[in-house]
């Protein structure tokens, strides 16, 4: 399917979904989910949080649908601002309680074996450990980019920017991570082969 | 006249290309074997990045429990636009819905009748005090445009501030003229964006509290300056929200330590300058930032995250 018939179909969906489709918002609903949890995990690094504020942002979404308009900006772009101001929201609640998100361990990964799920576990928390510490407009445009799956003009929609300010936040962002991140490591298989080898 | 491709660009293209299959990684450095060298490290970690977060699959069970909440609230509401027009159809209870004081009452009752149908029915809703907005039979006005437009405005603005921008004239005007399309809006359309506003306000606070903190800036916008503080006052009232006190911000005048802005390569966007990377401010409202409240006198050389007394 072209991206064009692609974009063709969310619209139809969109609209139907704005009509009180079951079967329309059930599929938006399908569609986006693990892009916005992906998302939201990469803005707080939290899975605790990235239930909460998925859940937050879908209700938004039932609540101000009616009200979308397709001229104003991509469904995604508009999706994905209510999700940045879901997750701005909660970040400023937080900081007036004086507690501060932490990466933590609950993130099951479903779709790989065992040493491969070892690996993935540490590449993501690495990659999110050192998104942390990016500015916040480098941070976005990495979680739209990459963990949402938004191209670059969606993810200008969705901050306000122009594509050519995306793609050199985008470049910077990339530098800065490769610097702090270095080469993928492949520390558990390095070491069982090392031990086969002295065996 | 042939254009020169920045590499920002030609990253992007590679990124692309990746992304959705049509290019391996060595096909696009072979494309470009001028920047090969520097794209190569680029893309590698671009694509890895990508592929971690990709196999990362959320818990099923979490997805299973938002789509239940998701589709009975859904269902919630449309059910509720039925009642509404088997009122409007009938005539009867219709009238009561455009009464303010009747209306609040008709709709909460309409409220609890769905409710009660539905848990009879056995789906199991949600709470969701809410819904009462999609009684109004009118066609409602199209405010969630306006409040996106508004918080990309706002979010722009804010970040050119924290890039040590100052506030502009033109700003103002603009906020001002979003905020006044509000104008018409009933609290309960407003609070249908009360996440969105909770944003929108704060920044405000602090655009507002950069322009009049600046000297060199723009004084001469003061009747600017009080529409938008009236605004935003208005629609925290409306919406329930605590204000929090702004601070008081020193010049806005850009630090010299920062290193200059990387100008944009699309001259034609209405926002020339990236505001990221190195002209961030001194203290920045991550998560991990401390607490704004701990923060001692905010300065130009000190600023506070958005909006929030020191």
């Amino acid at each position: 399917m072209s991206p064009n018939s692609d974009a063709q179909a969310e619209r139809l969906l969109v609209d139907a979904a704005k009509a009180g489709d079951q079967a329309a918002l059930s599929e938006l609903y399908q569609s986006y989910f693990p892009r916005l949890y992906r998302y939201i995990l990469a803005r707080t690094g939290n899975t605790y949080d990235a239930e909460d504020l998925t859940e937050e942002v879908f209700m938004r979404v039932l609540e101000a649908i009616k009200r979308f308009q397709h001229r104003e900006a991509p469904f995604s772009a508009w999706l994905f601002r209510i999700a940045h101001n879901a997750v701005i929201s909660q970040r400023r609640k937080e900081t007036a309680r004086g507690r501060s998100s932490q990466l933590n361990d609950g993130m099951p990964i479903d779709t790989a074996g065992p040493e491969e799920l070892v690996e993935s576990r540490v590449a993501l928390s690495e990659v999110m450990k050192a998104a942390k510490s990016l500015p916040d407009a480098q941070r976005q445009v990495i979680s739209l980019r990459f963990a949402a799956g938004l191209t670059v003009a969606e993810t200008a929609r969705a901050m306000g920017k122009g594509e050519g300010n995306v793609k050199v936040i985008q470049h910077k962002a990339i530098k800065k991570l490769r610097e702090m991140m270095g080469q993928p490591q492949k520390q558990p298989r390095r070491k069982v082969y090392e031990k086969s080898e002295k065996a | 006249m042939r254009r020169v491709k920045r590499l920002n660009e030609i990253l992007e293209e590679c990124i692309e290309a990746g992304l959705t299959g049509r290019r391996s990684l060595a096909q696009s450095l072979a494309l470009y074997p001028a920047q090969a060298e520097e794209l190569g490290p680029l893309l590698r970690t671009a694509l890895s990045i990508s592929e971690s977060f990709q196999s990362y699959t959320p818990p099923a069970a979490v997805q299973q429990r938002v789509r239940s909440r998701f589709l009975a609230d859904a269902a919630a509401r449309r059910n509720l636009r039925h009642l509404e027009g088997s009122f409007e159809r009938r005539g009867w209870l219709a009238g009561l819905f455009r009464k303010p004081v009747l209306g609040g009452f008709a709709a909460t009752a309409a409220v609890a009748i769905a409710v009660v149908a539905i848990t009879v029915g056995g789906i199991n809703v949600g709470s969701n005090e809410k819904g009462i907005s999609v009684i109004n039979p009118a066609e409602p006005p199209a405010e969630q445009t306006v409040v996106f437009n508004l918080g990309s405005r706002v979010d722009s603005v804010t970040e050119q501030i924290q890039g040590g921008g100052r506030v502009q004239s033109a700003d103002l005007s603009e906020i001002s003229a979003l905020f006044d399309q509000l104008a018409g809006a009933s609290s309960e359309e407003l609070q249908e964006s009360t996440v969105e506003f909770e944003a929108i306000l704060s920044d405000t606070l602090y655009i507002l509290a950069s322009a009049t903190g600046d000297s060199a800036g723009v004084i001469e916008d003061q009747a600017v300056i009080d529409a938008i503080d009236t605004a935003t006052r208005g629609i925290a009232e409306a919406i329930g929200f605590d204000l929090p006190d702004p601070i008081v911000v020193g010049d806005a005048t850009p630090e010299p330590t920062d290193p200059p802005v990387e100008p944009t390569d699309a001259p034609a966007e209405p926002t020339p300058a990236p505001t990221d990377g190195g002209n961030e401010p001194t203290v920045a409202p991550t998560p991990t930032a401390p607490p704004a409240q701990s923060t001692p006198t905010a300065t130009a050389d000190n600023r506070a995250p958005p909006g929030f007394l020191p």
